[in-house]
């Protein structure tokens, strides 16, 4: 009689055998596993959430702004210039889901970056209504200020805008150092939107929706893990096949007995 | 061992030539990827492989650490050979894995032959080992089908 393909798979070696190849299945199901979790990387979030480091760590004055320092929170001590005050239109305040249109107040201010002197321009607030924001730019216009503690998020210039009274399209570092000074001065690279410090009362701190995630796939990586699970799968085929091939010795040795 | 049917006879060979020719490919990939792996890691050198890049055609430039020195435009030859040779060496171990089941080897065979695709050189010795056996395994079955007739 022939024997059947179960009754030699259910024999102690051959069960054996398939312990042994689930084993290397479950590796490279493991191996799959790992290339999956390198497939998907969150980004956007993680450079928002980081804490506060000191400015001069992130900014390196008169070069291109590093990629890798924008949305990150920086710490500095800065004197803010309230006669420097000018409205940037355009804003977007983040009140998720929604984005408000609105008013930045931004003014320039001075510190000491690495025992040199340097502006750096601030965005202070945030309002709906352009008339309560010019109110809040009048009564501040000119008052004296002390250093103080900032800290806020770096963030990279605009485009120049057009101005308009001392209302301006956009936020451009260049366009507003040729408002600032009339002598050649240096400013940092970047502004901050200052998330705790002198941000009048009147107006709301600035949110701006840079926690926005978002997933991007390392293809590379998913080719991978699917290779890794066509591997899994092999190896328990080839078990089906060990127990084939002997299943096809006992028969031909049995036909060679008769 | 049983008997393998005069009719697998062309898909035995198609297959032996597949094989024959991904060994090769195997083979040369993995040197290159020995060659290029050696001139990143290897102590005073540190390079990669770049094509089309900002210093010419092709050029050595420095890895840097985990990458960082590299310059931004052109291609990435050490990455293209590793991931070039990881997918090819996937073709050499299907043509394993067809010649071991057309011809019904051992699982042990199928595994030295998987190791071509790592161990340098090995494809070469394997490729001319294992194509030997198949030649003459192929006469056979040519042979037991003529004595049958």
């Amino acid at each position: 009689m022939k024997p059947s393909w179960f009754s030699i798979a259910k024999r102690p070696k051959w069960i054996a055998v398939l312990l042994a190849m689930l084993v290397v299945a479950a590796g490279f199901a493991g191996l799959a596993q790992w290339q999956l979790e390198r497939t998907f990387n969150t980004v956007g979030i993680a450079e928002a959430e980081l804490p506060e480091v000191p400015i001069e760590e992130l900014v390196v004055p008169a070069q291109p702004p590093r990629q890798d320092a924008l949305d990150r929170l920086v710490e500095f001590e800065a004197t803010v210039d309230y006669s420097d005050l000018y409205i940037v239109s355009n804003r977007k305040q983040f009140l998720d889901p929604e984005l408000i249109p609105g008013y930045w107040l931004i003014a320039n201010s001075y510190l000491e970056f690495e025992n040199q002197p340097q502006s750096l321009t601030l965005a202070l607030g945030f309002s709906e209504d352009l008339v309560e924001m010019q109110s809040v730019a009048n009564s501040l216009a000119g008052s004296q200020s002390e250093s103080v503690n900032i800290i806020g998020y770096l963030e990279p210039t605009e485009a120049p805008g057009i101005l308009d009274g001392n209302v301006v399209s956009s936020l451009s570092l260049a366009q507003l150092v040729n408002l600032y000074f009339d002598e050649p001065t240096p400013h940092l690279p970047s502004f901050v939107i200052v998330q705790q410090g002198p941000i009048p009362s009147e107006l709301d701190r600035i949110k701006i929706d840079i926690l926005d995630e978002r997933v991007e796939i390392n293809w590379l990586t998913a080719f991978y893990a699917i290779e890794w699970i066509i591997f899994a799968l092999f190896a328990l085929y080839f078990w089906f096949r060990l127990v084939s091939d002997e299943r096809m010795r006992e028969i031909e040795a049995l036909a060679d007995l008769d | 061992m049983p008997k393998i049917p005069a009719s697998r006879l062309p898909q035995i060979r198609s297959t032996l030539k597949l094989f024959k020719v991904s060994s090769y490919i195997t083979g040369i990939f993995l040197i290159l990827l020995m060659i290029t792996w050696g001139i990143r890691r290897l102590p005073f050198l540190g390079y990669d492989l770049w094509l089309l890049g900002p210093n010419g055609f092709i050029t050595l430039e420095s890895y840097g650490f985990e990458g960082s020195g590299l310059p931004l435009d052109g291609y990435n030859l050490t990455v293209i050979i590793l991931i070039v040779h990881g997918w090819l060496y996937v073709l050499y171990l299907f043509a394993d894995f067809r010649m071991w089941t057309l011809l019904r080897w051992s699982i042990w065979r199928f595994m030295l032959i998987a190791l071509g695709g790592i161990v340098p050189l090995l494809s070469f010795w394997t490729e001319a080992r294992y194509a030997k056996v198949a030649k003459q395994e192929i006469e056979e079955i040519e042979r037991a089908a003529s004595s049958d007739l």
